[in-house]
């Protein structure tokens, strides 16, 4: 795990002759220090990670406690959950294709295939507020059970994620309007891919214990 | 569904009433902090220093300048937290019999809720963290952490959560519920008032500044050591200060998590922890101690390091069994993880699930006696050096060990039976916490304050504050240890038995001392800097250290190191030393460094006015405070010229400078 | 997050990304349909579904993340194993320690051995009215 193997060019110091080498005398072009912007992006995606494992450790503790209400057999619609998840598949895959486009310097294209992912990422938020919307309705609100408050929140919880990756999108989109694809919105744009992917992931787990799971249990 | 008295109007719950103008205690604090506040003003008017503070200290994204402002509210904290200390051990030494005291149970209270909350979350995390941020950049040979404006904006978070605590002491009133704040009694049901919303949103801002924190720590250590420095060639606080910061960024999420639900709870009527409609008062515990525990660790591997490089630097020899170190704290780090329930023994988990976890706790006392063994076998036959930093490692020695021995018999779940939140419990992590973390930032402080100030703290006065903690440390608590074995519980307010009141007189005397040596600290560092001159550090390495930072100037200038260091060996400064290395006086280039900004400051401001309007129910100023936050921090996200150079002239005449220095002390 | 995967022109890359694409789409399809059609019993199905989402997971963070050994000198797996584990950890400890307080502490069943009746506690809950008894379950029911 060694990142820093001494660069050939430590060139020796001003010391007496056969004595090593303490510093570089050129200074490390390192870009403006964004070197590390990945490895701490990714870095804070485990921290959110957690904050969903938590999540669903609270699901799994909770899930059975309907107070006498409703459970997943009575409120889940799976064709619209099979859809919505198609939605998201769907985006992540559009943005890998944006990724691909990034990587061969093709802005437009890759200015096109982002904002198909943001629209996929809209309408899987529109279905998933349609479905809340629907639930509560029929009297299954975050405040009726405690299984409901964990539903409501589990999934809530992925979906504001969401809503923010869209938000960082359009803003991304405007900053590439702008300046292009220079070396730091590209930093920018694979810090999002990281993060899109990663709500794809949870949705996984989302649809398999929260709805999948749930109906069949 | 709950009384949640949500009211439409401009000022929501926020009345006169909020105001406690019927204390006389809380009226006279206001008046003294108002005075002090407005001194302070006055005198930067006079001197003009408003300019100076923004652009130098307030803005900076340095840092050494970040790592400071966080020991500043560490030690300000420090006296707010020990005022509650001193509150409750009055009490505490009066209050028998027909005697209730001068503290009303509901103050009592709040007092010792504040005193855990503030000395955890707003003096341990901040000294903490302000060291790791002064010191780790410069002992892996850096100019800056991975993400300076993060790590500004890291630090205005912690400090918004602290005024906001501060605030409920004004304003409303702070949380009853003790320094976890459990549900169901935090409910909204059992403590209705904003004391448990204080308490929640300070501390959810300051978790958000805390992990990005940790974040940054992370990848500062990963990607920006000097070329050569392999992970075996770090100094053994970096590698401390890595596994700390893993571990809370593994855990504060855990945290995060378990205080949302408590707000969806008390905002939105949700049933995460209350108890009826299959809410789980239980889950809540759970969750708030696999935060709880691995935080004490995240506390004390900083102060572990601290400890080995001030035994190896003044017993002027290598650490004794650096790779054991280094395992031990990896497996502290991956142990602190399994032995949550030990705080809850007592919840009625069953045999098997205690027994897994107080066996857990007892192996992980195994690592930390490894740790003892290597700094004992480092002073074996070193020359041992009895300067301030070393005094306090001793101590530390002494104090903590009997600490860790009540852990382990805490840990035997049949023993905790008996002790569950027992005075015993409450003797146990203060002997840990003062020992290991208190002793351990003191030492630390004084090890590193010349490096950062570039003169030392005054001795005498130092000396004060060591005894004054020590002495008054074993006076505070032995008592304690006694009157909980003899089954006396925590958070009492008032006791019927006038036979224990002696045991509670000596341990108020102990906090007396402890004040002393508080008072003692403050001095050290006021007549340091009145006496800075004959306390001068004109070297950059007044105590023959072995590890980079002592290679720099002291104070290092803004760039650190006019060329980036290259490392060979551990201890690379003592390498440096021992093989002729030669200064360079010539040949500099720019240096590439970030610029300061305001934006952490305006975010954290922000979320600092959000907080408020939240816990009093002012729906329309919480709407635009949020927006606002996330506004600036998109706003910031648009400046794309975050550096600049500092041009070679430039730092030519900082180091013809040092040069100059270093002449007059040859 | 391997950058040195993202600079490979041409087919090998966009291959692998199909190849991603067809795994997740299958191993997402096939869970819905085995629920929806009530093809397989109860038991069956649940493994497939757990089986199925880790392979997803596996597939999402090796063929889109990009996560191998040399990403960031190791430190991107490092991290990942590091969290998945304290992720197993947190889910699995909560569900065996909240398993083994509800068994014991729960009103009206908890018989050490872990037999518990969801829903006869879900009535229980049911039935309990706005307590503010703080320190006990209020179950009114007759123990």
């Amino acid at each position: 795990m060694n990142t820093t193997s001494l660069p050939s060019s430590a060139r020796r110091d001003n010391g007496p002759a056969g004595s090593r080498a303490f510093h570089l005398t050129t200074e490390d072009h390192d870009h403006g220090g964004g070197r590390a912007t990945l490895i701490g992006f990714w870095i804070y995606l485990m921290s959110d990670a957690l904050i969903f494992a938590s999540l669903f450790a609270v699901f799994g503790v909770l899930s059975h406690h309907y107070a006498g209400g409703p459970g997943p057999k009575q409120l889940f619609d799976l064709s619209l959950v099979a859809a919505n998840t198609m939605l998201l598949l769907a985006s992540s895959i559009t943005f890998g294709i944006a990724m691909m486009a990034m990587e061969e310097g093709r802005t437009r294209a890759t200015v096109v295939w982002l904002a198909l992912t943001g629209l996929l990422g809209a309408s899987f938020l529109c279905v998933e507020m349609h479905e809340f919307s629907e639930l509560i309705a029929r009297g299954a609100t975050p405040q009726s059970s405690a299984f409901l408050s964990i539903f409501f929140t589990l999934v809530g919880t992925h979906g504001v994620h969401v809503a923010a990756g869209l938000v960082w999108m359009v803003t991304l989109l405007v900053q590439i309007g702008q300046r292009g694809l220079v070396m730091e919105n590209q930093r920018r744009v694979m810090c999002l891919s990281m993060f899109w992917h990663f709500l794809d992931i949870v949705w996984i787990g989302v649809f398999t214990f929260v709805y999948l799971y749930g109906v069949i249990r | 569904m709950h009384e949640q008295g949500f009211t439409h109007a401009p000022l929501g719950r926020l009345t006169l009433e909020s105001l406690p103008l019927h204390e006389p205690i809380l009226i006279g604090t206001f008046l003294g902090v108002a005075a002090l506040g407005l001194l302070v003003i006055a005198a930067l008017t006079w001197f003009r220093k408003w300019g100076w503070l923004w652009r130098e200290w307030l803005t900076s994204v340095d840092h050494k300048k970040i790592g400071i402002m966080y020991v500043v509210l560490g030690i300000i904290m420090l006296l707010r937290g020990f005022s509650d200390a001193l509150m409750m051990r009055a009490q505490q030494a009066v209050a028998f019999g027909a005697n209730q005291g001068y503290l009303p149970a509901s103050h009592y209270d709040q007092i010792f809720t504040a005193h855990g909350t503030i000395m955890i979350f707003f003096v341990a995390i901040p000294l903490v963290v302000g060291l790791v941020n002064f010191v780790m950049p410069l002992q892996i040979g850096a100019r800056d952490v991975a993400f300076p404006y993060l790590n500004n904006l890291s630090f205005w978070l912690t400090a918004a959560g602290a005024m906001l605590t501060m605030v409920s002491l004004f304003v409303g009133e702070f949380a009853r519920t003790g320094w976890l704040s459990y549900a169901p009694l935090a409910e909204l049901p059992y403590s209705p008032d904003t004391g448990v919303d204080y308490y929640l949103w300070s501390l959810e801002i300051a978790g958000i500044g805390t992990t990005l924190s940790a974040v940054n720590m992370v990848a500062t250590i990963i990607k920006m050591r000097a070329p050569g420095m392999t992970l075996m060639k770090m100094p053994v606080f970096t590698w401390t200060a890595l596994c700390s910061n893993v571990l809370a960024v593994a855990i504060f999420p855990a945290l995060t998590a378990a205080f949302f639900l408590l707000i969806l709870d008390r905002y939105a009527g949700t049933q995460f922890f209350t108890n009826e409609l299959g809410g789980s008062p239980m889950m809540y515990w759970n969750m708030v101690w696999i935060w709880g525990h691995p935080e004490v660790y995240v506390l004390v591997l900083p102060a572990f390091g601290i400890y080995s490089e001030i035994t190896s630097t003044f017993t002027g020899k290598r650490l004794f069994g650096y790779s054991s170190m280094v395992y031990a704290t990896l497996v502290i780090t991956i142990l602190s993880y399994l032995v949550w329930l030990h705080h809850f023994f007592t919840m009625g988990s069953g045999a098997s699930v205690n027994s897994f976890f107080g066996i857990a706790t007892m192996i992980i006392a195994i690592p930390t006696g490894a740790k003892v063994f290597n700094w004992l076998f480092t002073m074996y036959r070193g020359e041992i050096r009895f300067e301030l930093p070393m005094m306090w490692v001793v101590a530390f020695m002494l104090t903590f060990v009997v600490g860790g021995m009540t852990g382990v018999l805490l840990a035997v779940p049949a023993a905790d039976f008996v002790l569950h939140n027992s005075l015993f419990l409450v003797a146990h992590f203060h002997n840990t916490i003062i020992g290991g973390v208190v002793f351990g930032l003191f030492a630390g402080m004084s090890y590193w304050f010349p490096k950062a100030f570039g003169f030392r703290m005054d001795e005498f006065w130092g000396k004060v504050a060591f005894w004054g903690w020590v002495i008054g440390y074993w006076v505070a608590w032995t008592p304690i240890y006694i009157v909980g074995l003899m089954g006396v519980p925590r958070r009492v307010h008032h006791l019927d038995d006038a036979s224990l009141q002696p045991y509670f007189v000596v341990a108020a005397l102990g906090a007396v001392i402890i004040l002393i040596g508080i008072l003692g600290f403050v001095m050290s560092i006021v007549m340091g800097i009145v006496r800075r001159e004959a306390l001068r550090d004109a070297t950059g390495d007044p105590w023959g250290g072995r590890t980079l930072e002592w290679s720099t100037s002291s104070p290092p200038p803004a760039y650190n190191f006019a060329f980036q260091p290259v490392v060979h060996e551990l201890d690379a400064w003592h390498d440096m030393k021992e093989n002729g290395y030669q200064r360079p006086t010539s040949g500099f280039h720019p240096v590439h460094m970030p610029r300061n900004t305001a934006a952490g400051i305006y975010v954290a401001a922000l979320c600092l006015v959000f907080g408020f309007s939240m816990i009093w129910y002012i729906w329309w100023l919480a709407e635009i405070s949020a927006v606002g936050a996330v506004l600036a921090s998109i706003l910031h996200t648009f400046n794309y010229h975050r550096d600049y150079f500092i041009p070679k002239d430039e730092i030519a005449l900082t180091e013809d400078e040092r040069t100059r220095a270093l002449a007059e002390v040859a | 997050m391997s950058t040195s995967a993202l600079l490979l022109p041409g087919h090998g890359n966009r291959k692998r990304f199909v190849t991603g694409c067809v795994l997740a789409i299958m191993l997402t399809a096939l869970p819905f349909w085995l629920v929806m059609s009530n093809a397989l019993s109860q038991g069956a199905t649940a493994m497939i579904l757990f089986v199925f989402a880790i392979v997803q997971i596996v597939v999402h963070v090796v063929f889109f993340l990009h996560v191998d050994a040399r990403s960031e000198g190791g430190w991107t797996l490092m991290a990942s194993i590091f969290t998945a584990i304290i992720v197993m950890l947190t889910i699995v400890g909560s569900i065996w320690v909240m398993y083994h307080l509800d068994a014991n502490m729960m009103p009206m069943h908890g018989t050490t051995d872990g037999t518990t009746d969801a829903s006869t506690r879900a009535s229980t809950h049911a039935s309990t009215d706005a307590s503010t008894d703080a320190s006990t379950h209020a179950s009114t029911d007759a123990m």
